[in-house]
């Protein structure tokens, strides 16, 4: 197993990477030792990435949650992850970690700073030093951006301009590079990962430039004293480029971001990855090419995302085909790859795609192709159980049960200690679910409270009741299947215990109540 | 069960139905009436607690209420087997003759006796139960 270097371009590259922690949290398989998420956004204020990185902090404080012992007064992780016949729990497994940023000194984060020159209010006119250009450059400048390029204000990130956003980025091959400090500890079997989308401005200018640097400028540069540039240069590198999946509300030609251009900006970029990036069989030259290119689009975009131009107001529900790309970094992950020299240099190209989808629309578990549904619906669906049973029935309820009296009651508080932290990264579930919902309609579970919690999981089969048994149904049976596993891991912190409880708890209460689980 | 019988019967019920009750059953070897009926009876305690405990093990179950409506079920069972079992001997051919109250009264040590030991399995079975480990009382953080 490797480590995976992620890199999430622009507004998509966001939700992707916070549609992969979700999953993450859930126990989807994914064969690293560990992810270092990296966003790139020059918009430091923009929602989508905002509420990624709180997602991805909160992921990290739960896996981090420090417990004082009684006994040395020493504070220790409560969580230990390790992997044992005893500990099954998969919940929030992956190691996710932050990279350093700093230069002089440790600046620890998920966001890549990206300077634009003089501060960060700047438009690109005066980021090009457009006034002091020599005459012909600036007729040069002329032809390639238009007034309205060059007027624009760069806190906002490029909106939608890839030309523009291809020069602010090129920093990422400047010599103090805060990318080459993420890389210091890459090792030869580790992956890279590059999340962005074709049709707006970052994320379709950051990738070309990004894989350009890894693969081709630092290895290039006969002085560089980068001992890891060679292990990156021969890197297995993996890339996600989400093509045009939703329209925006409103907005003409004159608007800087306009979904009427989305398609023209895709085919533009599409015809430059095929030359550059895509690695074919006649080409010789390795250096630059990708392993694997997964594409995703969707042609429904009857449903409209509100117009935000980037700030804090950008903040765009979530999206199943976002899902379905972080699904493709697991893939990626979960791939045994050993390549040998001839096929180094051709680019595998990934597709995704449902197997039907209801007639409303709508999206279920059984509309997923098998390997989707095989990835997807055991642990998206624990969580779910676990989510719901937080939220509905609440710790103070749990603490009567056989299994939840096993905590002390004050481990239930709602105002601090690992439990609000949980109950916190749950409600961040639940949104993003709904959020799925008002989108491309995925709506694998109903929200009627009255009906059984495990009737309310679409499109499964209920078993047949036995004969002389319990036949228990709905929070009853989950209730059941969390008390018997109140012997697990004794002795051992509580935090652990709750996880470990609850993960077998829904996993055992799903295989007892439905049909091909 | 002889012993526990004469603290009750003879006293506070009938002198004569406890020497009935006294005589060795035909053919059994030394089994008094009260030796086959208090092991009916605490069998059927034994059968429903281990129903209430193990069989009917749901989480629905763990509340005080459930446990109590086990209880009396089990206790009002006992009390018509007793009944109508001293009943069912009066007259021809057993010739035994009890009164109707004493009938009742002997019905009524039979359903205290079968409470105090639903009460007695209760704690052992809690144990190995899976929902009912609060019933019939919650130690908490256990």
């Amino acid at each position: 197993m490797a480590k995976l270097y992620l890199f999430g371009i622009g507004g998509t590259g966001a939700r992707v990477i916070r549609s992969l922690t979700m999953l993450l949290a859930a126990g989807v398989k994914c064969n690293a030792t560990e992810i270092i998420p990296v966003l790139i956004d020059p918009d430091r204020e923009n929602g989508d990435l905002r509420r990624t990185e709180k997602l991805l902090n909160k992921y990290c404080e739960i896996r981090r949650y420090q417990k004082e012992d009684k006994q040395t007064g020493e504070k220790k992780p409560a969580l230990s992850f390790i992997s044992s016949k005893d500990r099954l729990n998969a919940f929030f497994k992956m190691p996710i970690l932050e990279s350093d940023f700093g230069i002089n000194e440790p600046k620890p984060g998920f966001v890549m700073p990206i300077t634009i020159v003089n501060g960060d209010k700047q438009s690109f006119k005066s980021h090009i030093d457009y006034d002091n250009l020599s005459e012909e450059t600036k007729a040069l400048a002329n032809m390639l951006f238009s007034q309205a390029n060059l007027d624009l204000q760069l806190e906002f990130g490029f909106k939608g301009n890839p030309n523009i956003g291809s020069i602010v980025l090129n920093q990422f091959e400047s010599k103090d590079s805060v990318l080459k400090k993420i890389f210091t500890s890459f090792q030869p079997n580790d992956r890279i990962f590059i999340v962005s989308s074709i049709f707006g401005g970052t994320g379709s200018s950051g990738f070309p430039l990004l894989l350009k640097t890894l693969r081709k400028n630092w290895a290039m540069d006969k002085n560089s004293e980068l001992a890891f540039s060679e292990n990156v240069r021969n890197a297995c590198i993996g890339a996600v480029t989400v093509m045009p999946y939703f329209q925006i509300s409103g907005g003409d030609s004159k608007t800087m971001v306009n979904s009427q251009t989305f398609i023209s900006k895709t085919i533009a970029a599409m015809d430059y990855y095929h030359k550059d990036i895509i690695g074919k069989e006649k080409d010789q030259d390795t250096s630059s090419c990708l392993n694997y290119l997964y594409s995703i689009a969707d042609y429904d975009h009857t449903k409209e995302n509100e117009r935000n131009e980037g700030g804090e107001n950008q903040v765009n529900n979530a999206h199943f085909v976002e899902l379905a790309s972080a699904l493709a970094i697991c893939h990626f992950m979960n791939k045994n790859i050993v390549q040998n020299d001839s096929e180094k240099h051709i680019t595998k190209k990934m597709r995704f795609g449902i197997d039907s989808q209801g007639e409303t629309g709508e999206i279920i578990y059984s509309n997923l192709a098998r390997d989707t549904l095989e990835a997807l619906r055991k642990p998206l669906t624990q969580l779910w159980l676990f989510s719901r049973y937080i939220h509905e029935k609440g710790g103070s309820e749990f603490n009567g049960t056989p299994a939840g009296s096993l905590f002390e009651s004050s481990f239930f508080s709602e105002d601090h200690g690992f439990y609000k932290i949980i109950k916190e990264f749950l409600k961040e579930f639940d949104n993003y679910l709904y959020e799925m919902e008002q989108t491309r309609s995925f709506v694998p579970y109903t929200s009627h409270k009255d009906e059984d919690i495990f009737l309310r999981i679409r499109g499964v089969g209920e078993k047949k009741k036995r004969f002389f048994a319990a036949n228990e149904t709905g929070w009853d049976l989950l209730i059941t299947q969390l008390n018997k596993q109140r012997e697990v891991l004794k002795g051992q912190y509580p935090e652990e215990r709750f996880l470990e409880i609850f993960y077998r708890g829904t996993l055992n209460s799903m295989k007892e109540r439905l049909t091909d689980w | 069960m002889e012993k526990i019988y004469n603290l009750f019967v003879p006293r506070l019920i009938c002198e004569d139905l406890h020497n009935e009750m006294y005589q060795f059953v035909e053919g059994s070897e030394g089994w008094a009436y009260y030796d086959i009926l208090g092991i009916i009876f605490i069998l059927i305690c034994f059968v429903s607690a281990l129903f209430f405990y193990k069989i009917f093990d749901k989480a629905s179950g763990n509340r005080t209420t459930a446990w109590l409506t086990q209880l009396i079920i089990t206790a009002v069972i006992n009390f018509a087997i007793a009944a109508l079992w001293i009943h069912g001997r009066n007259g021809d051919p057993h010739n035994w003759d009890i009164e109707t109250f004493f009938i009742f009264g002997f019905g009524i040590v039979n359903f205290t006796l079968a409470a105090v030991y639903f009460l007695i399995f209760s704690f052992i079975f809690k144990n190995i139960s899976i929902n009912n480990i609060h019933t019939p009382f919650k130690f908490p953080n256990k």
